[in-house]
């Protein structure tokens, strides 16, 4: 029998924009809340930001068992595997959809370019792409797949931009014209700033404010 | 929140919905969801229609939402789907091809749309696929700068659903 499909959540972004810490802030916020979620983190070679992930969410602070944190080293862009071809993350997901039955939500994470970043919606319900400032404020308005079609976009190290000379109210006027009615949120994850406005967008848009599930772990 | 899980017919290709459906809307009693085409192929969103219904869409996986999807009909609702229009190149072949251009014209146009990527829609002697900008039309007319006695390209906006029998990814 098919295992019940599990909420999926893409979160794109380049290289260094701050994915791996944003799942790594949002992920204990969610649990606090009863959600149970498992992570899967798409690299060229390296499972570093798996491994980083593992160690900070699973070992550290115990919010997660280890085998719920899951490098796939694509050996090529990784955005390919999330949007041209995503069958190795599907097989991956379906097989933690049928091991882990109580979890609430998948997050995929992958790096990739404002250009070409987006995920195939056989694989992701819900794309979350995330930027920094220290690209520049001209980053949204330079458009691309990843800023325009993502369902929710991100702007991380606000606390950095008066820094790398980054107007905050340039890239805000220009999120809103580029991307129209679709939201966008400020964000420091080191200090956590924005983190609760990304957390309630999950539960709100994928979740679809169900509660937490019952099932057991086994 | 009303929940979906499935569709229950298209307006487009079913006369009986298609004569419900303009009876409910001229009573003001049809609202929409708007969707481009790639979340068409969700299987799992939240929406709001047009008049603020919030309706959770959770479809069998692999579903396709199609422009007229019916996702609910009641006495006083009616809820379908309304992919948003896109810009769109139109290449018409002429019908001025004699057959010696019989393999060249199509097999070069059908090389060129292939290389880029990018899904198409026929319809008749047209062909549709999807720009980003006005300004790519000047580029297809130099690519098929050699073919242009028998081609007239333009542009067009419109709910783009491409051909299905070939399963083709872009970017």
């Amino acid at each position: 029998m098919t295992a019940k499909r599990i909420p999926r959540l893409g979160i794109g972004g380049p290289v260094g924009s701050g994915k791996t810490m944003l799942i790594e802030k949002i992920v204990p916020v969610l649990a606090a809340k009863g959600y149970n979620a498992g992570i899967v983190s798409n690299d060229v070679v390296s499972r570093e930001d798996a491994d980083r992930m593992r160690h900070n969410l699973a070992t550290e602070q115990g919010i997660l068992s280890e085998d719920l944190v899951i490098g796939l080293a694509t050996g090529g862009c990784p955005h390919t595997a999330v949007r041209e071809d995503p069958s190795m993350n599907i097989s991956i997901i379906e097989e933690m959809e049928s091991k882990y039955n109580y979890l609430d939500l998948i997050i995929i994470e992958s790096g990739g370019d404002n250009i070409t970043t987006t995920f195939s919606p056989a694989l992701a319900d819900y794309f979350i792409y995330i930027i920094d400032v220290s690209g520049g404020d001209k980053y949204p308005r330079k458009r691309g797949l990843g800023i325009e079609t993502c369902d929710l976009l991100v702007i991380n190290k606000i606390d950095l931009a008066p820094h790398v000379g980054a107007d905050l109210t340039i890239m805000e006027r220009d999120a809103k014209a580029v991307r129209g009615d679709k939201p966008y949120v400020f964000v420091n994850s080191m200090t956590g700033q924005g983190i609760a406005q990304v957390t309630e967008h999950i539960i709100r848009d994928i979740l679809f404010e169900s509660p937490p599930k019952t099932v057991a772990k086994n | 929140m009303i929940t979906i899980n499935s569709t229950i017919g298209n307006i487009y290709h079913d006369g009986n919905l298609r004569k419900r459906y303009e009876e409910m809307s001229s009573q003001s009693l049809c609202e929409s969801i708007r969707i481009n085409r790639m979340e068409a192929q969700r299987v799992r969103m939240r929406k709001k229609s047009s008049k603020g219904t919030d309706i959770a869409l959770t479809m069998t996986p692999g579903t396709k939402l199609r422009h007229g999807d019916v996702l609910m009909v009641a006495n006083d609702k009616m809820i379908t789907i309304e992919l948003e229009p896109e810009n769109l190149a139109v290449i018409q072949v002429k019908d001025n091809i004699h057959e010696h251009d019989a393999v060249q014209v199509p097999v070069t146009i059908g090389h060129a749309i292939g290389n880029l990527h990018r899904p198409i829609k026929l319809e008749g002697r047209k062909i549709y696929f999807p720009i980003q900008t006005d300004s790519e039309i000047e580029m297809f007319k130099k690519i098929f700068g050699p073919l242009s006695d028998h081609l007239e390209i333009s542009h067009t906006k419109k709910v783009f659903e491409p051909e299905e029998r070939m399963d083709i990814h872009e970017h």
